[in-house]
Order: structure tokens, then C-alpha cells, then sequence
């Protein structure tokens, strides 16, 4: 397992990395019509490499802003710029290709499909992607699930798998498209301490390209409403805090800040390590 | 007595209550029933619409995933059905033959039992009962299934690896339906046509099955064989399409699910009701 720090790695690629996410001037709209947008102004570039951690209080639009940076939704007001290119003006195949280099994985159990086994989830957006048979996946499959501890179940419903498992299985179903930037919506929400332990190793090792991961250094954007386990691992902080994105620097700057709002975030209880 | 008629008449005011207008209850009533229907009739059909661009523009993608879900949707809408449409292809031969023998005994008009077979059998009954069948059994589980599928944020979980919801979920049902319903109509109109013919052979009727499957052939027409064809997609197609749309097209919760899946069952029931009116009308027009 690879130390602490990523940044030390990462920071040698960031200086010069172009933006492979950004964001300008970009309003959220709220669910009801005529309530107030979620946000407004957001200015967010992400370079190749990085690792965000997006500190809110639930119901702040963490889930929306991911959305919004994987290209599912559009903007009304403010441009998405995806890998250099403005997402508003990229046909529809060039758009469909740059978010397959961006995974989205959702928290609350990951929402697996259930009525495939756990090998046939983790297969389906390779198979459907590259439209070739579940057998020429299972190379991959097997690999991922080996990297996620989830081998033994393979051949299992995801129903079989506890709310930890099911999350990874989550990661596993978006990592077998190789995505360049994993979004990460509260994933160690509800889990013991020996998950958050195993996920804060994985993506350790995926940020830096090292460890079992064994690929590029893969760009992290994880949203969470309890940001401490997450400090060790991140290279830049930002929080949402009244319909406004604010960047609260590096872990370090982040750590001193005296802002209330991320102070009482910070104090959220911390799984045991 | 027309003093009391008098009495009740004022008491009803039946004349007042005809030129009076509606309470505005009533026209607020039906007004958004009309409204909501609208809406949903639109909502229905763009969601149509894009299904079937789908269907053309997106036939060669991903064809290693789609094909083996159109094939299970086959099965699930369609094999798996045989046993009942068996049984119910014996128990409307023998209900038509039945029912019509002893009519046309009565007026020595045996002969038009093939003609009476065609036009009930392959005509009406075949296709529609088919098509109920797959709403009953597998178009109710298609709307569970698929409202299940948003309400737990499955289908985002899908559009967030690059999965067209559409193309995964509502094709394979909708190809497979379609084809189900034709080919269980298929089997359906030619089991009641043999089993019509032993009910006539168990009840003495003088009737040679050459000449009974003669009358059959001199009854039909070309067109009926592309007509059946076309009415019995149809029916599969439209109930896909509802019962995807109810289950997939709008934000639901789990407690919705009951509410959605009856609106899909009338919704199917009645849109297949309006196309065999439209068949019917194409059928007076070519006799």
C-alpha cells in the first residue's frame, strides 16, 4: 500500500495538467419550479489527476453538481467544459464519448441492477460499450471483482451483498470502462470501519496509479456530508455553502479554516480506524 | 295523482336543472381529467416516438447485449404463455362452434361456419385475447419491474455508465412483446380452428373436414393474413409501450407503483380497443 499522501505523486502531474472537467459561471436549478437555484456561479476546474473532496450538508446538491460534471444534465445557465471541449456545443456522439471517460457512482447502495448476478452488473457496460458477449469480459469482470473482494459472489444476486459490498460493486460496474475521472457521490455513508478503511486503500492507490490498481492515475471528485476520513486522501477541498461553491485550498488550508459550515462538517463523528 | 306528479316535478325541477349550468365543480372536474389525459396521451406518444427512433437508429448497437434480452422477452411474453393459449385456443373452438352450430342448423346455413370462424376466430377474438393474455401476465410485471427500476434509482445508475435507459429496458419489451402477441395470436387462431372442428365432429354435425377447412379457406382473404399480422403487433407494441411508459417515463416513488400499473392496464386495454376499431373500419372497407 502506497503512503498516506497522494499528493506527492499527483502534484508532479497537476501543475501543468489541463482541465479535463471545468465549470463557469454555472446555476443548478432547484427541483420545485419557482424555489431559488441549488446553486449559482459555479467556477470549478478539475485538472487531470486530481483528487476534490466536495464537503455539503445533505440536500445542497452534491448529487446534482456530480450529474452535472458527468454530463448527464444540461446546463441552462453557465458552460460545462468536458476534456477542452464545451459539452453544450459537442454532438451527440462526442458527447456520449466523453462521458464514458467520466464513472458516476451513486451512493445509497449503488443501485445495481438486480436481476443480474453480480458478474453480469460489472460486465454490462463493457459488453454493452464495445457490443461483444458477457464471455469476453470475464477477464476484466474477474479482475474487478478480485480488486473489490467481491470474487466469492459473483454468481450471486446483488441482493446477497450487504450495503458495503453493494457500494463496491458500484465501483466495479464503473471502473471496467477505465473511466479518466471517478465521481464518487457519499460513498462511505453507513459503512463500518473496515470498509472505510478498504475504500480510502483503493482509492489511494487508484488516485496515484499504484498498488492494485495498475492504471493511470484516475482524477477523484468524492462528495460527502462527513469530510474528515476523506482529508487524508484529497488534494483540494470545496464546500457548498449557501447556494455558493467555495474552494477552501489544499487539506491543509482546509484543516485551518475557520468557516462554521466546514467546521461543523468536520466535527461529523469519524469511523474508527 | 297530478297534483303529486306536480309536486315531485317541482321537487326535481328537472327543467331548471337542464338550463342551469354545471357546477363548477363538475366542469372543474372534468376539465383536468381532460387536461391530465391530454398529458398523458402527449407524453405518451413522444415517448412512443423516441422509442421507435431508437429502435431504427440504435438496431446495430450494442446488438451482443439487446439481442439476448429481446430473445428472453420472447420467451417470458411468449413461450412461456403457450400452455394458456392452448387451453384457451380449445375453449374458444369449442365456444364459437358450439354456439354457432346449433344456430346454423337451425337455418340450414352450415355453411357459413368457416365464414364464422374467420371473422370471430382470426378476425376478432385471436388478436385480442392474445394480447390480454401478455397484458395480464407479463405486461403488469413489465410496469412493477420498471417502476421498481426508477423509483430505486437504477435507471440513473444506467445513464450515468452510458447506458441508454430506452435502449436497455423499453426496446427489448417492446420488440418482444410485439412479437409475442403475433405469434401467440398464431397459435391461438389455429388451435381454435382444429378444435373448432372436433367440437363439430363430437356433435354429429355432417360436416367433412375438407369441406369445413375449405369454407376456412373461401373465407379468407389475403389481406386478412397482413392485417392479423399488423393488428397483433400492434396490440404487443402498444401495450410495451404503456406499460414502459407508466413504469419508466415519470419520477415515481414506490407507493406509486399500484396506481401506475392499473393506469397502464386500462391505458393498454383501451388503446388496443381503439386500434381494432380502427382494424374494423379497414375490414368494411375492403369487404
Amino acid at each position: 500500500m502506497s503512503p498516506a499522501t497522494p499528493g506527492a505523486v499527483a502534484a508532479a502531474v497537476l501543475d501543468d495538467a489541463a482541465p479535463v472537467i471545468e465549470l463557469q459561471g454555472a446555476t443548478l436549478p432547484a427541483a420545485a419550479p419557482g424555489a431559488p437555484p441549488l446553486l449559482e456561479g459555479v467556477d470549478w476546474s478539475i485538472a487531470a489527476g486530481d483528487f476534490w473532496l466536495l464537503a455539503a450538508p445533505p440536500a445542497c446538491g452534491k448529487r446534482m453538481l456530480l450529474e452535472t460534471l458527468a454530463g448527464l444534465r444540461a446546463l441552462e445557465v453557465g458552460t460545462l467544459w468536458l476534456f477542452g471541449q464545451d459539452a453544450a456545443t459537442l454532438p451527440r456522439a462526442g458527447l456520449a464519448a466523453a462521458r464514458r471517460r467520466i464513472a458516476l457512482v451513486y451512493g445509497d447502495g449503488g443501485r445495481p441492477l438486480p436481476r443480474l448476478t453480480v458478474a453480469q452488473n460489472v460486465a454490462l457496460p463493457w459488453c454493452y460499450h464495445h457490443d461483444r458477449p458477457e464471455a469476453d469480459a470475464a477477464g476484466r469482470v474477474e479482475a474487478l471483482l478480485e480488486a473489490t473482494e467481491l470474487a466469492p459472489l459473483a454468481q450471486a444476486p446483488p441482493a446477497r451483498l450487504n450495503r458495503g459490498g453493494r457500494q463496491r460493486l458500484a465501483l466495479a460496474r464503473a471502473l471496467i470502462l477505465e473511466p479518466e475521472v471517478l465521481l464518487l457521490d457519499n460513498p462511505l455513508a453507513s459503512l463500518d470501519p473496515r470498509q472505510t478503511r478498504w475504500w480510502q486503500g483503493f482509492l489511494r492507490d487508484l488516485a496515484t496509479g499504484q498498488g492494485s490498481a495498475r492504471r493511470p492515475p484516475v482524477t477523484v471528485v468524492a462528495a460527502t456530508d462527513a469530510p474528515a476520513p476523506w482529508l487524508p486522501l484529497a488534494r483540494r477541498v470545496a464546500l457548498l455553502k449557501d447556494r455558493r461553491w467555495l474552494e477552501l485550498g489544499s487539506p491543509q488550508q482546509a484543516a485551518a479554516s475557520p468557516e462554521p459550515l466546514w467546521r461543523e462538517l468536520l466535527a461529523e463523528p469519524m469511523p474508527a480506524n | 295523482m297530478d297534483k303529486g306528479l306536480a309536486a315531485a316535478r317541482n321537487l326535481v325541477n328537472v327543467q331548471a336543472m337542464l338550463t342551469s349550468p354545471l357546477p363548477r365543480s363538475y366542469i372543474n372536474f372534468v376539465g383536468s381529467r381532460l387536461i391530465t389525459w391530454s398529458g398523458t396521451f402527449s407524453g405518451l406518444l413522444r415517448f412512443s416516438l423516441m422509442t421507435f427512433t431508437i429502435i431504427l437508429t440504435k438496431r446495430r448497437v450494442a446488438a451482443a447485449v439487446i439481442h439476448p434480452l429481446v430473445r428472453a422477452q420472447i420467451a417470458r411474453a411468449g413461450f412461456r404463455l403457450l400452455p394458456i393459449v392452448l387451453f384457451l385456443a380449445a375453449a374458444l373452438g369449442f365456444v364459437v362452434i358450439g354456439q354457432t352450430v346449433a344456430l346454423l342448423t337451425q337455418v340450414g346455413a352450415q355453411g357459413l361456419m368457416g365464414t364464422v370462424m374467420v371473422t370471430v376466430v382470426v378476425r376478432e377474438l385471436g388478436p385480442i385475447l392474445s394480447a390480454l393474455l401478455v397484458l395480464m401476465r407479463t405486461g403488469t410485471a413489465s410496469v412493477i419491474e420498471l417502476g421498481a427500476a426508477r423509483a430505486l434509482g437504477e435507471v440513473e445508475a444506467l445513464e450515468a455508465l452510458g447506458i441508454d435507459p430506452i435502449h436497455y429496458l423499453v426496446v427489448p419489451r417492446v420488440l418482444g412483446m410485439a412479437i409475442a402477441v403475433a405469434t401467440l395470436t398464431a397459435y391461438l387462431v389455429t388451435g381454435a380452428i382444429f378444435c373448432g372442428y372436433l367440437f363439430a365432429f363430437l356433435q354429429d354435425v355432417p360436416l367433412l373436414p375438407g369441406e369445413y377447412f375449405r369454407q376456412i379457406a373461401a373465407a379468407l382473404i389475403w389481406q386478412d393474413f397482413v392485417l392479423l399480422g399488423l393488428k397483433a403487433t400492434g396490440f404487443g407494441a402498444i401495450i410495451a409501450m404503456v406499460t414502459c411508459f407508466q413504469g419508466l417515463a415519470r419520477p415515481i416513488e414506490l407507493g406509486d407503483i399500484p396506481l401506475a400499473t392499473t393506469h397502464a392496464l386500462v391505458g393498454s386495454f383501451v388503446a388496443c380497443i381503439v386500434l381494432n376499431a380502427l382494424f374494423i373500419v379497414v375490414y368494411l372497407l375492403l369487404s
